[in-house]
């Protein structure tokens, strides 16, 4: 409780230095780490992945009857990061108005938050279907007051944001970057044709890589894969594969204890999606700066990681791993969690089946050691890792449901792979989807 | 009511955990040796060799504490950064030509004399404004 009261008595001191948007200092590990944030979220909440987390699932989740009748499909998410990077900036208030703002915030260390915010929706009549997915990211130097800090992420960029995802096959996908803030636009259509028994073929147009998306998976081992194919020197831009939701059980009953096994290999471009002219030179040295990081000769790398998460041990246990390979490799220890019996679903099983409503929840904690690496700025330490997931699932006049998750992340694995330098970075996510 | 104690406990929680906060005195010196370390990792792709030379920075200097807002203003705090981006501005076959040698990193900036000095007590070499030069 001190601590909490020290920290809000810090974040307080800070709240009267302005409006934000404090310039970056050039050359600190900081500002490299904010710029790979940004091209990290980019990608991790693409268009594509989006459609594969929140929508292809809920596409194939009906029986041929149901599917035969028709009907439509949608998906929204928001994801929030708070502190997914520090970075120096400098504050120029702590000068001018030194009776608002403390001196020796003069060059303070910023926390840099993130938001994603995803939609997506289709159609389905039998086994063929059109969808649309896209996706809008963005990231900044935190306001200074905490109020307004929880507002703008809270209420004000969502509600500014959501109708921009319809817009994106007319903007095109687009991003921008300038200092420590970006903002990025992508989008995919396509149609997908799916058999309950055997699988799902899905493919379309993805905006941000101008390339042809491919996504496909079978329903017996949960086997999947997807990637994007451009007429490139390097066609595949984007890679995924894995196995989602095994379930032993299905072959022998005596397995059921062992619960469901999810496993999964991601490479993404990683630093590419920065323009040239933001990556090299810049402004000069020192002092506050608006460009200029990594070098002009940085080249664009590779964001690789593996995943395994292992659900429902005898039916209440998780355990969660993910390990980064790629740009540097990082062991994020495993977390483990219990949650109720309703937590979670079968890969197969059938929405619209749905009766009434659940819910379930899931805990996740522990401790995570954090290895030291000079070449991101991060000094050794052990963090508390804690996660709170929630999920409601209604059913619906039409006949179809709605599912409702609630996220709460500090430390994960799943957000320390893609931030490693962060510390302490919250995350919030809340999504929505069903089928009507 | 009820819904503002919620909004102030989910911002003071914010808050606590990530906020605004005052550079440590030696942070500048820091962001010289991971410069290094980056720069080192990022030409060569060696990362057991961007450890040995930061681990090597740490062996060799002694990182001088720099309190930003202690009324002195001869140096901008600010500007103490100039040294770690002037070693991540190194093109690779400069870092390349220094390899192990330190004070050639330490000699492209004269913000790294304000912040960095040897364990040895030997002075570093001259920056780019006394005429050292890459």
């Amino acid at each position: 409780m001190i601590a909490l009261l020290l920290g809000v008595a810090a974040a307080q001191s800070a709240a009267n230095c302005g409006d934000g948007g404090f310039p970056p200092i050039a050359g600190t590990s900081g500002l490299a780490n904010t710029r790979a944030a940004l091209t990290t979220q980019q990608q991790s909440y693409s268009a594509a992945a989006f459609a594969e987390r929140q929508m292809f699932q809920k596409i194939a989740a009906g029986d041929a009857d149901e599917l035969e009748d028709g009907g439509g499909i949608f998906a929204w998410e928001l994801n929030t990061t708070f502190g997914a990077a520090d970075v120096p900036v400098y504050v120029d208030n702590a000068v001018h108005s030194p009776q608002d703002c403390p001196a020796d915030l003069r060059v303070a260390l910023a926390p840099v938050d993130l938001q994603a915010m995803n939609l997506g929706f289709g159609y389905r009549k039998g086994l063929v279907g059109a969808f649309y997915s896209a996706s809008v990211t963005y990231g900044m130097v935190a306001h200074p007051s905490p109020y307004v800090r929880g507002m703008v992420w809270g209420f004000g960029l969502p509600m500014y944001t959501t109708p921009l995802l319809l817009l994106a096959p007319v903007t095109g996908s687009w991003m921008q970057t300038s200092g420590a803030s970006a903002f990025a636009m992508d989008y995919i259509a396509g149609a997908y044709v799916t058999h309950p028994k055997v699988g799902q073929l899905s493919a379309g147009y993805a905006g941000s890589s101008r390339g042809f998306y491919v996504h496909g998976n079978e329903e017996l081992l949960g086997l999947h894969l997807s990637t994007v194919l451009k007429a490139e020197a390097r066609p595949v831009s984007v890679l995924k594969g894995g196995l989602d939701r095994l379930n032993p059980a299905q072959f022998a009953e005596d397995l059921r204890p062992i619960g469901l096994t999810t496993a999964f290999y991601r490479d993404l471009p990683f630093g590419g999606g920065l323009v040239a002219s933001e990556l090299g030179g810049g402004a000069g040295g020192g002092g506050a700066a608006g460009g200029g990081q990594a070098g002009g000769d940085a080249p664009a790398d590779r964001f690789r990681s593996a995943h395994v998460d292992q659900e429902n041990l005898f039916g209440v246990v998780d355990l969660r791993f993910a390990y980064a390979l790629a740009p540097r490799p990082l062991v994020n220890e495993l977390a483990v969690g219990v949650h109720t019996p309703a937590f979670v679903l079968p890969r197969n099983a059938v929405l619209d089946d749905l009766e009434g409503a659940t819910a379930g929840a899931r805990l996740v904690g522990g401790f995570t050691e954090i290895p030291a690496d000079p070449t991101i700025g991060a000094v050794p330490g052990r963090v508390a890792t804690g996660r709170i997931d929630a999920v409601g699932r209604f059913e619906v006049d039409s006949g179809g449901a709605v599912v409702a998750n609630f996220k709460l992340m500090l430390n994960d694995p799943e957000q320390l792979v893609l931030y490693p330098f962060s510390r302490n970075a919250l995350t919030y996510s809340l999504s929505i989807g069903g089928t009507l | 009511m009820s819904g503002r104690w919620v909004l102030a406990a989910g911002l003071a929680t914010l808050g606590s955990c990530t906020g605004y906060r005052p550079i440590p005195p030696d942070h500048p010196c820091r962001e010289a040796a991971y410069a290094i370390a980056a720069r080192t990792e990022e030409c060569t792709g060696d990362v057991p060799l961007a450890l040995d030379r930061f681990e090597a920075f740490e062996d060799t200097y002694v990182c001088l504490a720099v309190e930003v807002g202690d009324g002195s203003d001869l140096i901008a705090p600010e500007d103490l950064y100039d040294c770690a981006w002037a070693i991540r501005e190194l093109p690779c076959e400069l870092v390349d030509t220094y390899g192990d040698d330190l004070d050639r990193y330490l000699a492209l900036s004269d913000a790294c004399t304000w912040i960095v000095a040897r364990r040895d007590g030997k002075a570093l070499p001259a920056g780019p404004s006394e005429g050292g030069s890459p």
